[in-house]
């Protein structure tokens, strides 16, 4: 099992969403996070102050797949968050070792 | 005053043999006659009961079996009390039970035994039991610091004992603690329960709300009865009504919501199987049905119970604070002798009130009346609670059109102008029902809940609330504050908040209904045809910038532009930013966050430099050093002025010439401009190779000619040339410095020079009237088919912006784009008798339009602020748009015809 977290511009979830569903993935975590990476802060004039946003507003969504689908999920990802343009975000993906779903107990791929 | 129990006797027995299945069987009769239509009232009286007859018989069974010592101290020198609810009788199915073991000094420890027996016993039983064990002197001292003691011990009645010591801790705690300081105790109270709201709702219009502690629950009752007993040692609602205290109205409409809250409470209970207090969904669908609240179009059977419980928290919680506010006024000051102000108006202290003599004239008078709240909003007073009921009970006999006057409209939107007060003005409006008066709709959406779980409020109070909302956003530190400071027409931001969402509770998109109620609201207000148009707008598209922020890519030009060509001017973009952001606010706490702020704010700032046509950069003395420096390494004979004399040139120019314009360039304008002579027309061009565009600037003083900006644009029409941006500035000092990116469809690559020069030439002759311009346009007039008509038509849009700028009306336009569409336009704004001072001309070229943003005013230099000359305006140059750009479809169509054959 795959945790992928990724790092999406916000107006992207709504797509990358529906292409995870399409391919099967029904589960995901959504945090409204802010973040600094090549894109960098913007810097806007605003009144004379120059207004920095240092962190830019991103979503992370991470989700949990089998083995099996986790080139398709990164796949799908990668395709539904690309604007082509800087700042589209990283996917990250790590091991992990077990799952546990709590109201029944089962583990492994069957709590997914 | 002890109801009958109601308690089969074979239910009481099996009590004492076999307490804990008796209690479930109570409960179980109880609930079933809860369901059978009885009261609250008598549900609890008869819990009481029963509770009362098993911790009776079990400390009579305790004190049989006890020693000689026990016995005595238990019959003499202690007692068992109920305490708060329990004391009132008021037991709900699953209350706690609160009680005390009242005792004297030498009761001994035997007696403590028979309390403990009675406790173990009732935690056997399943309750959660409050108790405690004081002499009298300990109550006297304990309460005056605890508000929770001292609260529930006026409530104290005996259940067991020694009446004696009973009647005495009565007589010296109502003596000694009661009617002692009943103002510092009901500020007190005041300030627990201010706690209690803060936690448990601010407002009666919670979705799902607390029937205890939200605002206008029971706690609002206990309260009002706490205040009671120690102001006016009155008990009783019937006993404070009995004496004057309360008014016969009032104590219909107090017990009526009790009684509604208590039954509610003792379903909720039931339900829950424990002392489940708060309102949910799903019990708000179980109790919608099982009061016979049926399903009607468009409104729920839920929502109409849910206007029911708000009717009587919201009843509730203002009749409290009349009662409370009556309570701590003291005793009646002589009005008369108070200043009138105003000829009707008395200001006490923080109270507004109007003298009894002169009561029936405010009261019939919509202008009085609406004085009387712009007054209390402006100076932030205070109305007197009695004048408000009058004016309440008053609404139901006056009919809407007598509010129909442009008196009641002007002072409605100073009241919605502010300063002061706004949203705490518009809330008591409408309390007293006669915000509905002005706006109908209010009526429709009072109490009205929307059903989902997103809101946490209803519409009316989400709407007050976010009006609340924007009020706060001004004093925000960040970029939304200084927005919200800017905003010139607060009335009309803050009369969009208000009806932004009262197309709310019908079968269509709320949206729509809301731009039709908008369009009524203006029309009845009497707003002219700008401020209806920005209304309009604001309440119909109040979720635009939004969807736009959090859904899609404010990067992407084509999102971009048809948003900023909806918004059109940087107001109405700063009145759609404050509104959007108090709107997100009023949902729920916590709702708009940082994040989302940050996602509103970027949108803000790449729209504003689209709709305003200009980098909004104020030049500091530094940067015009800085750029005065830069300016001169760029031109050794401008230097030679000195710097200050640069800087001094520079310093006349607008700022948005400054920001956007290159040293290089600037130096050549500074170059020409200190060779300018009276009645000179200086003309610089070049090939701006990165651009791929010509760059024209022309430079002469404003009074050479009437429509400079418009015979340039006909002469580059006349050319074939196309306008790609334009920025024409005219400084204080009467130097116009116009500057022209065309690109030139005859030449690919850069155009010859003399092509440019016979341009440039031309230009000058114009300006100096040796050549007529409209000759040289008609003689020029080429195929327009050069340029391809944009295939789909986009309606043209001229907006008058008489907000923004204080000195000039700015025209906005937004049109698709024709070969010569600028000169059509400058010459319609020059038949009109207006004149340029600035503008800022840009092609879309990923949308085949045109924006154009032009500062003008009249021949005089004075802004236009005549209503029907501003419409006028913007109809005509509508006009003039349409009709030019028909002709080149025309033209352009036969054009195609004629090749095709």
């Amino acid at each position: 099992m795959k945790m992928i977290e990724a790092i999406i511009k916000p107006f992207k979830l709504e797509e990358v969403k529906d292409g995870l569903m399409e391919i099967g993935v029904h589960g995901m975590t959504v945090t409204e996070v802010k973040g600094l990476g090549r894109q960098k802060g913007s810097k806007e004039t605003y009144r004379g102050a120059e207004y920095t946003t240092d962190f830019v507003p991103k979503l992370k969504i991470e989700v949990l797949v089998a083995d099996s689908i986790l080139a398709r999920a990164i796949e799908t990802i990668t395709r539904h968050a690309k604007t082509g343009t800087v700042g589209d975000g990283k996917i990250l993906v790590s091991d992990v070792s077990s799952v546990i779903r709590i109201r029944t107990g089962e583990t492994g791929e069957s709590a997914l | 005053m002890t109801p009958d129990s109601g308690l089969p006797d074979g239910l009481l027995r099996r009590a004492e043999i076999e307490p804990v299945s008796a209690l479930a069987g109570q409960r179980q009769a109880l609930q079933q006659r809860l369901l059978d239509g009885v009261s609250g009232a008598e549900v609890m009286a008869a819990l009481t009961d029963f509770v009362d007859k098993l911790i009776v018989a079990r400390y009579k069974n305790a004190l049989r079996q006890a020693g000689e010592e026990a016995q005595v101290s238990g019959s003499q020198y202690c007692c068992l009390v109920a305490l708060g609810g329990y004391g009132h009788r008021e037991l709900a199915p699953y209350s706690d039970i609160d009680i005390m073991f009242l005792h004297r000094k030498n009761a001994g420890e035997e007696a403590q035994a028979l309390f403990r027996e009675v406790l173990h016993h009732l935690w056997g039983l399943g309750f959660q039991v409050g108790y405690c064990m004081r002499t009298i002197e300990d109550c006297i001292e304990l309460a005056p610091g605890d508000i929770t003691i001292r609260t529930a011990m006026m409530s104290a009645r005996l259940l067991a004992g020694s009446p004696h010591l009973f009647k005495e801790f009565h007589r010296r705690y109502f003596r000694q603690v009661v009617g002692r300081g009943a103002g510092p105790f009901i500020d007190q109270l005041m300030d627990m329960r201010r706690g209690e709201y803060e936690k448990f709702g601010e407002t009666v219009y919670l979705l799902e709300p607390n029937v205890k502690k939200s605002k206008g629950g029971l706690r609002d009752f206990h309260l009002l009865r706490w205040a009671g007993m120690t102001k006016f040692q009155a008990g009783t609602l019937q006993d404070l009504a009995d004496r004057g205290f309360l008014s016969r109205e009032d104590l219909l409409s107090l017990t009526e919501a009790r009684d509604f809250l208590w039954r509610v409470r003792a379903f909720l209970h039931f339900e829950a199987g424990r002392a489940q207090e708060i309102l949910s969904f799903d019990e708000q669908v179980r109790l919608a049905s099982l009061h016979e609240f049926k399903d009607r179009p468009h409104l729920l059977g839920v929502e109409q119970f849910m206007q029911q419980y708000y009717r009587h928290t919201m009843g509730l919680h203002e009749t409290m604070v009349r009662f409370l506010d009556r309570c701590l006024a003291g005793p009646v000051r002589s009005v008369q002798s108070a200043a009138k102000v105003d000829g009707y108006f008395v200001v006490t202290g923080q109270h507004l009130t109007v003298p009894s003599e002169l009561r029936a004239r405010v009261l019939d008078s919509p202008d009085l009346l609406l004085r009387l709240f712009e007054m209390a909003g402006s100076r932030r007073l205070k109305i007197d609670t009695d004048l408000l009921d009058e004016i309440h009970s008053h609404m139901n006999n006056m009919s809407a059109e007598a509010f129909r006057t442009p008196e009641v409209s002007r002072v409605f939107l100073k009241i919605l102008a502010g300063p002061g007060a706004v949203a705490s003005t518009l809330e008591v409006m409408h309390r007293a029902h006669l915000l509905e008066k002005i706006i109908p709709v209010f009526a429709r959406v009072r109490g009205l809940m929307q059903f989902n779980h997103v809101h946490k409020y209803t519409v009316d109070h989400h709407t007050l609330l976010a009006v609340a909302k924007a009020e706060a956003l001004a004093q925000d530190p960040g970029v939304i504050g200084n927005v919200c400071q800017e905003i010139k027409r607060k009335d009309l931001l803050h009369l969009a908040i208000l009806l932004h969402d009262m197309g709310k509770g019908r079968k269509e998109d709320h949206c729509e209904v809301g731009k039709a109620i908008a369009e009524e609201t203006a029309a009845l207000l009497g707003c002219d045809e700008q401020e209806t148009r920005t209304l309009v707008f604001l309440v119909h598209k109040h979720l635009l910038m939004a969807q736009i922020a959090f859904q899609r890519d404010p990067y992407d030009k084509k999102i971009l532009l048809p948003f900023v060509r909806a918004v059109a001017t940087p107001e109405t973009l700063r009145k759609l930013l404050v509104l959007t952001a108090a709107d997100i606010s009023a949902v729920g706490p916590g709702v708009l966050n940082k994040w989302k702020e940050s996602l509103l704010i970027e949108l803000y700032l790449r729209a504003l430099p689209e709709v305003s046509g200009e980098q909004d950069e104020p030049a500091g003395p530094e940067r015009l050093k800085q750029l005065a420096g830069e300016v001169a390494r760029e031109c050794t004979e401008a230097a030679a002025g000195g710097l200050d004399w640069i800087e001094s040139q520079l310093g006349q120019f607008p700022l948005r010439y400054l920001h956007g314009t290159s040293p290089k360039q600037i130096a050549a304008h500074l170059r020409a401009i200190g060779k300018l002579q009276a009645g000179d027309v200086l003309v610089e061009e070049h090939f701006n190779e990165e651009l791929g565009v010509c760059e024209y600037s022309v430079i002469t003083r404003d009074d050479l000619t009437p429509g400079i900006f418009s015979k340039i644009a006909g002469v580059m029409t006349a050319q074939g040339l196309q306008i790609l941006d334009a920025q024409i500035n005219t400084r204080t000092d009467g130097v116009v410095v116009d500057t022209f990116k065309v690109s030139d469809p005859d030449y690919a690559g850069v155009p010859p020079a003399e092509r440019r020069h016979s341009t440039a030439a031309t230009i000058v002759r114009v300006l100096k009237g040796e050549e007529d311009v409209e000759r040289l346009v008609s003689r020029n007039t080429r195929l327009p088919s050069r340029r391809r008509l944009p295939t789909t038509r986009q309606a043209t849009e001229v907006q008058i912006d008489n907000e923004t700028c204080d000195r000039s009306t700015i025209i906005d336009v937004f049109a698709d784009d024709a070969q010569g569409l600028l000169y059509a336009i400058t010459r319609s704004i020059l038949d009109l008798d207006l004149s340029v001072h600035a503008a800022r001309i840009s092609m879309r070229e990923e949308l085949d339009q045109v924006a154009d943003v032009i500062y003008v005013t009249d021949q005089h230099g004075a802004k236009i602020n005549d209503h029907t000359r501003l419409e006028a305006i913007r109809a005509t140059i509508k006009k003039d748009i349409d009709q030019f750009i028909d002709q080149q479809v025309a033209a352009s169509e036969g054009v195609v015809i004629g090749s095709s054959k």
